[in-house]
């Protein structure tokens, strides 16, 4: 009745509310908004050397290279670096100079292969040059993501295909250990409906097994191709250049606008492979190399224009790669044969800008065989693309590239949230929470419990100084043990516990004063609820008494307290309910109630209960007979008359008739007023006299 | 009639899944197939026929199962085990391609139109581009021509299991020859040829194998991959590969050779060779191979193979491995001692001529257990090759264009019929002539997948896509001269005709659904089939349209008939029965 209300924290140690739903929507929003990455594979084996030229080397290159050197004045430079860009990367540079890209020189493997597919099938496999490995990192990524691709996709959270390559075949570096990963897809506006019944239930035997999953997998392309055809319907165009790369990189473009949900896109561009005619004898800045470059720098301009026009660039990342460089010494045919090392180029909002690796320093006299030394291992990039930008900690890096790889820092520090838990791994203390665990500002795992699960409630309030106030603390989830703080007034602390299975206890000995109770979970870190109480003085004493004569009753009507001493005149009550009744004393009543809580107060009254008394006849000539109640045997009657004067006062003694006789016949005509008095009696009647 | 009720597949989609463990789970709980490799003496009918043809062929079709018409269970396979007629040599039927100017400017050899080419010089590495797409297109074209033969689904056992790739049109000519030539051999003879084979020394390192470093990716890949397995019975060891690799180092293919006529030859240097003695272990009875010096260094290849096929576990192995390509993927204990030790103890006994238990399986009671019926998805090549077998063809410009001659020039015309084989398959996860490693296609050894490896929501995707367009517009061979696009049409009508009933729509999809798949389709799915052909026609006004084009074939008729039929085998390629054998 009287209990304060447990008030809820108004600040706990962090704002569990709200952090909770910025950690729910944080797994919606890595899928639907998370890093995307765009590979872009230049197949055949592009000269890394025309890509981007080594300044400090270039008398070298002239002497070496000298049918494919380009001219030292169309270079174009790149500020702060001793590189520059061949003369068609303009949109490179533009993108350098924003601090969008990415150099990482030197990349390749130990033990290369000159085999273009070989050398492919090394970089989309990610394995040793000489381990035979039949699934690709991406797949073997999706797949260590994804435990149950494909048969239980797309699901509710991810709608979407998990990768997609634009054109071709699905290739290998999306094969996973058992299904290919990728949606391949050339052209999403016309993706394939299968027509068929798909409702079939199929027995569990051989060939029904066959069936269902078949089925299955006939539901599933048509619901990706749905999705695919939804969203790239919904896409905008953005403006692209006419080339074979720039309409894969439209559609991926166009596709992402649309709002699919995809984080691996791969497009490709080939002909690299440039042993002949690589340049125009006549123009070295022409050429099928250097239109190459031109078609990919304008499709990547334009393709990150066209994100930075739908504000999606700060979610992009393109990688592109090609499967070896190509000879330090240029050959007979104006062109450059199977080499190993070329540069990694990186482009993005994100990426760390600088440029990683040095210069090569080519010896003289050198072999038309000679290789520039290889400064970084091309799964050094994928590792740190998986770790820095698409959510794999450096352990699960290690798990998909059978080896673990010194990362490079491709994307800026600040940027990078490894496990994707929306906390940047600067300041992540666990930076390889799975994906999807609810996260506290640190970024560990969020334990939760809903805060419903705690309650305090104030047993018994308490005077100030008395200390008898007490708190009932309970929980409703018993599975865990917990440990509860309380501090108080006056540097109270009491720590006290729940442990597994018990619901509740009970604190008592407490003064007036604020309560500060926090939960904690035993054998769970970063994880605490706090709840303040307050224990206030009581409400001060309220009793309301009515007598009912008629009845003899005494009506006491009790409020602020639970239990009431009730005293009256010396008989003691005992009472908890709020109204109680008892029997009517006639005569003096002396009412005293008072609580346990002296700060209460009490409350004392004092009241005369009178015995009936009646007079008849009224109206009278002159004799009248007083009927007085009760057992008092004398009783004092006083006449008034209309104007105020006593005209008559003696005391009578009263017969075991009850009856007191009078006469009025000698006073005049009119109104009086009769007074009885006795011990008790208090009764004033009207009476006319004729 | 029409369905109007709209599925939502996303909906359903997520009420399946399916996965893995629960089809394992549904695998483990089937009855097992108890019997063995007693010859099978039940009902030879045309279920079991289709049977035994669907696993043997490289592609199944009516006509195969025409020529089994009145032939016994051992007749048929006295049929089945004849060798086919060596195919001889692949011409240049790519001429249109590329002119003799620009092949020489690529710095290849040239070889006129109609003249053989895989003996000719090959000075560069590989041969001119239309030249590798020349010899797929023949191999196919030889695969579905077939006799009711094994022959050919032995090379591509073989070629599964002795997995090589990307070499010339030269090497793979004699690649695929010595697999065929040695499909009903000795399988010790196959081993011995394949290991000199030019495209397997280049594919496994062979061929740069050094005396002071050898090279053990062929040493290792021969005793795990094509002999003695890597089974819990198969105990060799890494020193065991090391010294085999020094064994077999010295061999070569000669580099001279493929750049002059002729066929390409080996070459042993024993400057290479290791000529000490190599010491085995337990696994092989602890063997020592004495090293030999000089030329007689070859013969330490006898000795590997000889010793290899000594140990028991390598005939379990190839037994295994037999079994799963032509009956079931799944071996189980009982399989294994009812059906798989009997095997391999026929295999010791004949010689390791794989065919002698391949045919006891074949005639057994343990392969025509109804259960394995159309129990296996097909590859691309089941699936493609069988819908080439099934039909003819003609040319046709979708645009009313012209067909240049190119296209039915008796020279060039198989070229450009069977050429589109190679993308169709590859792009359905099947690149033939370059498996995805030496470990062959995952279909075949990767436990659990295994055929479900041949579909997922891509390659369903294209299989559906390419039977709709099979059945409607057919298959893309080339531009016009003039405009459009020219096709290969399946011969829809000539097919029909070749039916019971053929003026009845009924018995029509009956009979083409029998024809076309072992597996029956669901009524739902005919009534679809039937009202789509319609087009919202009666049954009798399809029977008119046939019978008008009987009895006047014209142009008009003809191409008003095959207009309604093409959504008849657009569709019926579209079920997912027909991905069943």
């Amino acid at each position: 009745m009287t209990h304060a209300a447990a008030l809820p924290a108004l600040f706990s140690s962090f704002p569990f509310e709200s952090m909770g739903i910025r950690s729910d929507s944080q797994l919606a929003q890595t899928i639907a908004e998370g890093n995307i990455l765009v590979i872009i594979v230049l197949n055949g084996g592009n000269d890394g050397l025309n890509t981007v030229v080594p300044l400090n080397m270039l008398s070298k290159l002239h002497n070496i290279r000298s049918t494919v050197m380009l001219p030292d004045n169309k270079i174009l430079p790149l500020e702060g670096t001793e590189l520059g860009l061949h003369p068609s990367l303009q949109g490179f540079q533009s993108l350098f100079k924003e601090n969008r890209m990415k150099i990482v020189q030197a990349v390749a493997y130990p033990e290369p292969s000159y085999s273009h597919f070989r050398s492919m099938d090394i970089w989309d496999s990610a394995s040793d040059s000489k381990i035979y490995e039949n699934s690709g990192w991406a797949g073997r990524f999706i797949e260590s993501k994804h435990p149950n691709f494909p048969e239980a996709y797309p699901t509710e959270l991810f709608p979407h295909p998990l990768s997609m390559e634009i054109g071709g075949n699905s290739s290998l570096m999306f094969t996973g250990k058992k299904s290919f990963t990728s949606v391949v897809a050339s052209n999403p506006e016309s993706f394939f409906e299968i027509i068929n019944e798909f409702d079939n239930n199929y027995p569990s035997t051989p060939i029904g097994e066959k069936l269902k999953f078949l089925q299955l997998m006939a539901k599933q392309s048509n619901a990706y191709g749905k999705v695919l055809k939804e969203r790239y319907t919904k896409g905008t165009d953005y403006a692209f250049p006419r080339s074979n790369l720039a309409n894969q990189l439209k559609i991926v473009s166009r596709l992402i606008s649309g709002g699919l949900q995809t984080r691996i896109y791969k497009v490709q561009i080939g002909g690299f492979d440039t042993h002949g005619s690589q340049v125009d004898p006549a123009d070295k800045t022409k050429g099928s190399h250097a239109n190459l470059l031109k078609e990919l720098d304008e499709a990547v301009a334009a393709f990150m224009k066209s994100m930075d026009q739908m504000g999606k660039s700060d979610r992009v990342l393109g990688m592109c790669v090609s499967e070896f460089g190509r000879t330090v010494h240029s050959n007979g045919t104006n062109g450059t044969d199977h080499g190993t090392v070329s540069p990694v180029i990186l482009f993005g909002n994100k990426v760390d800008p600088k440029v990683t690796g040095k210069n090569p320093i080519i010896p003289d006299n050198t072999q038309y065989s000679y290789e520039m030394d290889m400064q970084y291992d091309f799964r050094q990039v994928y590792a740190s693309v998986m770790n820095q930008w698409m959510g794999g900690s450096k352990a699960f890096a290690k798990d998909i590239l059978f080896k673990e790889f010194e990362q490079i820092q491709i994307i800026q520090s600040r940027f990078i949230d490894s496990d994707e838990d929306g906390v940047p791994d600067v300041i992540d203390k666990c930076n390889d929470t799975p994906l999807g665990t609810l996260v506290d500002e640190n970024g560990c795992e969020f334990f939760i419990l809903p805060r419903t699960n705690f309650n305090v409630e104030v047993l018994a309030s308490t005077c100030l100084g008395a200390k008898n106030g007490s708190l009932k603390v309970s929980v409703v989830n018993t599975n865990y043990a917990y440990s509860v703080l309380v501090k108080g007034p006056n540097k109270f602390e009491k720590q006290i516990s729940l442990p597994k299975g018990v619901a509740n206890n009970v604190l008592n000995g407490l003064d007036v004063g604020e309560f500060n109770l926090v939960f904690t979970v035993d054998n769970v870190k970063n994880y605490q609820q706090a709840l303040d109480v307050k224990i206030v003085e009581p409400a001060p004493l309220v009793v309301r008494s009515t007598i009912d004569v008629a009845n003899k009753l005494m009506n006491i009507k009790l409020g602020g307290a639970s239990t009431y001493s009730v005293k009256i005149n010396d008989a003691m009550f005992k009472v908890t309910e709020a109204n109680w009744s008892t029997a009517l004393p006639a005569g003096l009543v002396k009412l005293q109630v008072s609580t346990d809580l002296n700060c209460q107060g009490l409350y004392i009254e004092e009241f005369f209960v009178s015995e009936s008394v009646n007079v008849f006849p009224n109206p009278t000539t002159g004799p009248i007979q007083v009927y007085v109640n009760g057992i008092d045997q004398r009783a004092d009657i006083s006449i008034v008359n209309a104007a105020g004067l006593n005209v008559s006062s003696k005391t009578y003694s009263v017969s075991s008739s009850r009856l007191v006789a009078l006469d009025l016949s000698d006073f005049f005509a009119g109104l009086y007023l009769i007074r009885v008095k006795s011990d008790t009696v208090d009764q004033t009647l009207k009476i006319v006299k004729l | 009639m029409q369905n109007t009720k709209k599925i939502d597949l996303e909906a359903q989609f997520r009420q399946e899944n399916v996965d893995f463990s629960k089809i394992e789970h549904a695998r483990a709980s089937r009855t097992v197939v108890n019997t063995g490799l007693e010859p099978y003496t039940g009902t030879w009918g045309t279920d079991q026929k289709k049977h035994l043809l669907n696993r043997v062929l490289t592609g199944y079709a009516q006509r195969h199962l025409a020529d089994l018409n009145n032939l016994t269970l051992q007749k048929s396979l006295d049929l089945i085990f004849t060798p086919e007629k060596h195919p001889g040599m692949p011409v240049n039927d790519y001429d249109y391609e590329i002119t003799k100017e620009e092949t020489e400017l690529q710095g290849h050899f040239y070889v006129g139109p109609g003249k053989e080419y895989v003996l000719a010089p090959e000075p560069n590495n590989l041969a001119p581009y239309p030249r590798h797409q020349s010899f797929d297109a023949w191999l196919f074209k030889n695969m579905i021509q077939q006799n009711t033969s094994v022959h050919w689904r032995m090379v591509f056992f073989l070629h599964n299991l002795l997995a090589a790739g990307k070499g010339s049109v030269k090497m793979f000519y004699q690649h695929y020859m010595t697999l065929f030539n040695s499909s009903f051999e000795t399988y010790k003879a196959t081993i011995y040829k394949i290991t000199i084979d030019p495209t397997m020394l280049d594919y496994l390192n062979l061929q740069n194998s050094l005396k002071n470093s050898p090279d053990e990716n062929y040493a290792r890949e021969l005793q795990e991959l094509f002999t003695v397995g890597k089974g819990p019975n198969s105990q060799y060891t890494e020193n065991d590969v090391s010294e085999m690799a020094r064994c077999l180092v010295g061999w070569q293919f000669d580099w001279i050779s493929k750049a002059s006529n002729g066929p390409i030859t080996n070459l042993f240097h024993d400057f290479n060779h290791d000529n000490l003695d190599k010491q085995f272990s337990a696994f092989y009875g602890n063997r020592v191979i004495k090293g030999r010096k000089g030329q007689d260094g070859m013969k330490e290849l006898d000795d590997v193979i000889d010793m290899i096929f000594s140990v028991d576990e390598c005939a379990m192995y190839l037994c295994r491995r037999l079994y799963q390509f032509f009956c079931n993927p799944i071996i189980n204990e009982t399989v294994e001692k009812n059906i798989i030790v009997p095997m391999a103890d026929l295999l010791r006994k004949n010689n390791y001529e794989l065919v002698v238990p391949l045919r006891a399986l074949l005639g057994s009671a343990h392969f025509y257990d109804t259960s394995f019926y159309n129990s296996l998805i097909k590859s691309p090549l089941e699936f493609l090759f069988g819908i080439y077998k099934e039909f003819d063809t003609y040319l046709f410009n979708t645009d009313g264009g012209d067909i240049p001659k190119r296209f039915s020039d008796p020279l060039s015309a198989n070229f450009y019929k069977f050429r589109p084989l190679q993308w169709e398959m590859s792009n359905m996860g099947l690149n033939f002539t370059d498996p995805p490693s030496v470990s062959g296609w995952p279909a075949y050894y990767q436990v659990p997948i295994f055929d479900l490896f041949w579909i997922n929501s891509d390659t369903i995707a294209k299989r559906s896509n390419k039977g709709n367009t099979l059945g409607k517009w057919g298959e893309w061979v080339g531009s016009g001269d003039v405009k459009g696009n020219v096709h290969l049409q399946i011969d829809k009508i000539k097919f029909i005709n070749s039916l019971k009933f053929p003026d009845d729509i009924d018995k029509v999809i009956d009979e083409t659904v029998a024809r076309l798949m072992s597996v029956s389709i669901g009524t739902k799915a005919k009534e679809r089939i039937k009202t789509s052909v319609l087009g919202g026609n009666t049954a009798a006004y399809y029977t008119q349209l046939y019978q008008a084009y009987k009895k006047n074939p014209t142009e008009e008729n003809r191409a008003t008939l095959s207009n309604r039929l093409e959504n008849l085998f657009g569709e019926l390629f579209q079920m997912g029965e027909i991905h069943l054998f």
